[in-house]
């Protein structure tokens, strides 16, 4: 990095922390610092909601995901406007009526407390741990490829955002990440230009979507049933709607997004700004990740993108044979280069039959190199278990480190590091604003003034924020993080959403019975877990079913007892 | 006995629907014009 990106990199950062604190000073009340005044605009909402679902790894990780299995993973995102339309219509309505500052505080009024205080606790267990993550997850990327220390960048990160959102609050949170998305949305584009600019003269974008075509990375649909595919149409469709409904129904940090509206108009466009602008978003992240491959088609590439788990198998007993792949790779790489960069030079001119032919043998070296990575994989999986064979979590930053030019690299840095911070800050503040409202107030002291409970709500952000920077920074001792946090997300999610859903749908079902439910619920998918017996992405659906089966059937019961 | 809520249909919830089924089509011809040379 040269002098311009480190100015680039700290004026961008510093401006939004500074911004965000002097917008927001003069929090008074907890209207102002939980709801942020409720004077939100629909496009604030929008860019928040958003702002809140990107964080860093999705900037690192999408497009290294559709330089290696092309732009298949949009279809995740199918069912997002579905969700949306749900919650513009059911939820945004009754929780503005009710006035609600939490999502939980809503369970009270349809149910009692102690549902909203169970579902609460579920949020604050599943959150906080994610929030760790959502710090460790870039930190680790950056410090392997910037040799920058690891601890040190989680305490920077941990600590710019616990700043500007202890200070400001939720305002804080929907002011910085207006700028966060203009940074974001600025770095991307322009990378995309630029990435087109490098290709060779002949190789316009129509060409470049060619190559990418005949690679196979332009499948953007798949329609069949396959259950080991994770991205179809209908996982997309189905499984997406019911996460995102979820997440952005049920889930404190998206929900709190546009608690802040001004009105319920507002708060339904922000979200249907979110449901326009979503699936197009997704597809261009993964397109630039097409196109950083189809650059790799002109320029060499490392055999893995990851520095540190090369360097771990280059010291490791499979050093030889793992040299050896890097020669087979180097060959392979020169002869694609040459039979692209003469498919370049031929521009226009080239037949059709000739064309065929190009996009067959450059078909099957792709095939070929990608058998080379799949071994150099193995041999790194041997080496040390614990090394991250997976690169598609580095191909993005090592494209960026390597082929931008000064001033730009210091931009894109700080996308990832804005990304970190707008999800960080959004997760922070939902986990204070629960502890403080659902928990605190609700339960420990009532009969307090509002200044108060602003000071306890600053208090729990600074002690979740210290969590988070705690988490992360051990975050390395355990193995397979990302799936652990995944797993205890999937275990709590689908229960609380089947008690949201009854709580909106079923009338019938009352508090006592959906209470039991959500225990035994609870016990039965903790069991299932142990038991090991379906994928852990399965609970989430599995958890929702069981909750609002067993709801009716104890719901029964009761009636059939009273009478 | 409490009234049950009702739900209103709004213009743009069937633009945001309209919208990402044209987004898909879209995507089905992208996939097979560029996708011929596989």
């Amino acid at each position: 990095m040269e002098l311009i990106d480190w100015f680039v990199l700290v004026i961008t950062i510093t401006f939004i922390v500074w911004y965000g604190v002097y917008k927001s000073r003069g929090s008074k009340n907890v209207q102002d610092y939980i709801k942020g005044g409720n004077d939100a605009q629909w496009w604030t909402i929008g860019l928040s909601v958003m702002a809140t679902q990107a964080s860093a790894i999705t900037f690192l990780s999408t497009p290294g995901q559709a330089f290696h299995d092309g732009m298949g993973f949009v279809q995740f995102y199918f069912g997002l406007p579905i969700a949306m339309v749900i919650i513009c219509m059911v939820f945004i309505p009754i929780y503005h009526r009710l006035q609600v500052y939490t999502a939980y505080e809503y369970l009270e009024t349809r149910f009692d407390r102690k549902t909203r205080t169970l579902t609460a606790i579920l949020f604050l267990i599943q959150r906080g741990l994610a929030a760790g993550l959502t710090i460790y997850a870039p930190a680790i990327v950056l410090s392997a490829v910037l040799g920058w220390n690891l601890n040190g960048l989680i305490i920077l990160i941990g600590s710019l955002v616990t700043i500007y959102t202890v200070s400001g609050g939720t305002k804080a949170v929907n002011v910085t990440h207006k700028q966060q998305m203009a940074v974001i949305l600025t770095g991307m584009i322009t990378t995309f230009f630029i990435i087109l600019e490098y290709l060779p003269d002949n190789v316009d974008f129509t060409s470049a979507m060619e190559i990418a075509g005949s690679s196979g990375k332009m499948e953007i649909l798949d329609f069949s049933f396959d259950f080991e595919n994770r991205y179809t149409f209908w996982s997309g469709l189905i499984g997406g709607s019911f996460l995102a409904l979820s997440y952005f129904g049920t889930d404190q940090s998206q929900v709190q997004r546009y608690l802040t509206g001004r009105s319920v108009r507002e708060s339904q466009m922000g979200m249907i700004f979110n449901g326009l602008l979503k699936v197009p978003l997704q597809f261009f992240i993964l397109l630039v990740g097409v196109m950083v491959f189809v650059f790799y088609q002109f320029n060499e590439t490392p055999l893995n993108f990851n520095p540190a788990a090369t360097q771990t198998v280059l010291e490791s007993d499979y050093a030889n044979q793992y040299e050896d792949l890097i020669m087979d790779h180097k060959e392979l790489q020169q002869e694609k280069h040459q039979l692209t960069n003469n498919y370049a030079q031929a521009g226009e001119q080239t037949s059709a039959v000739d064309k065929q032919k190009f996009h067959e043998r450059l078909t099957e070296i792709n095939s070929e190199e990608q058998e080379i990575r799949e071994k150099a994989k193995i041999f790194i999986d041997a080496s040390d278990k614990n090394a991250e064979s997976n690169d598609k979590d580095y191909v993005f930053i090592h494209f960026i480190l390597n082929n931008l030019p000064r001033g730009l690299i210091g931009l894109l840095l700080a996308v990832i590091l804005s990304a970190a911070m707008s999800s960080t800050a959004s997760e922070l503040n939902a986990l204070a604003s629960t502890t403080a409202i659902d928990i605190y107030k609700r339960g420990i002291k009532k009969d307090k003034n509002d200044e108060h409970f602003v000071k306890a709500s600053k208090w729990f952000t600074l002690v979740w924020g210290v969590i988070a920077v705690s988490f992360a920074s051990v975050a390395d001792l355990f193995d397979n993080l990302i799936q652990l946090v995944n797993i205890i997300g999937s275990i709590f999610y689908g229960n609380v959403l089947g008690v949201f859903l009854l709580a909106f749908f079923v009338k019938k079902v009352n508090s006592n019975a959906t209470f039991i439910a959500a225990i035994f619920t609870q016990i039965i998918i903790i069991g299932i877990f142990m038991l090991d017996i379906i994928p852990y992405l399965w609970l989430n659906l599995l958890g929702c079913a069981i909750v609002m089966l067993l709801a009716f059937i104890i719901e029964g019961f009761i009636k059939t007892e009273e009478n | 006995m409490e009234k049950p809520e009702k739900y209103t249909w709004k213009t743009s919830y069937t633009v945001v629907l309209v919208a990402n089924i044209v987004y898909i089509i879209l995507f089905y011809f992208i996939m097979n014009y560029f996708g011929q040379w596989n």
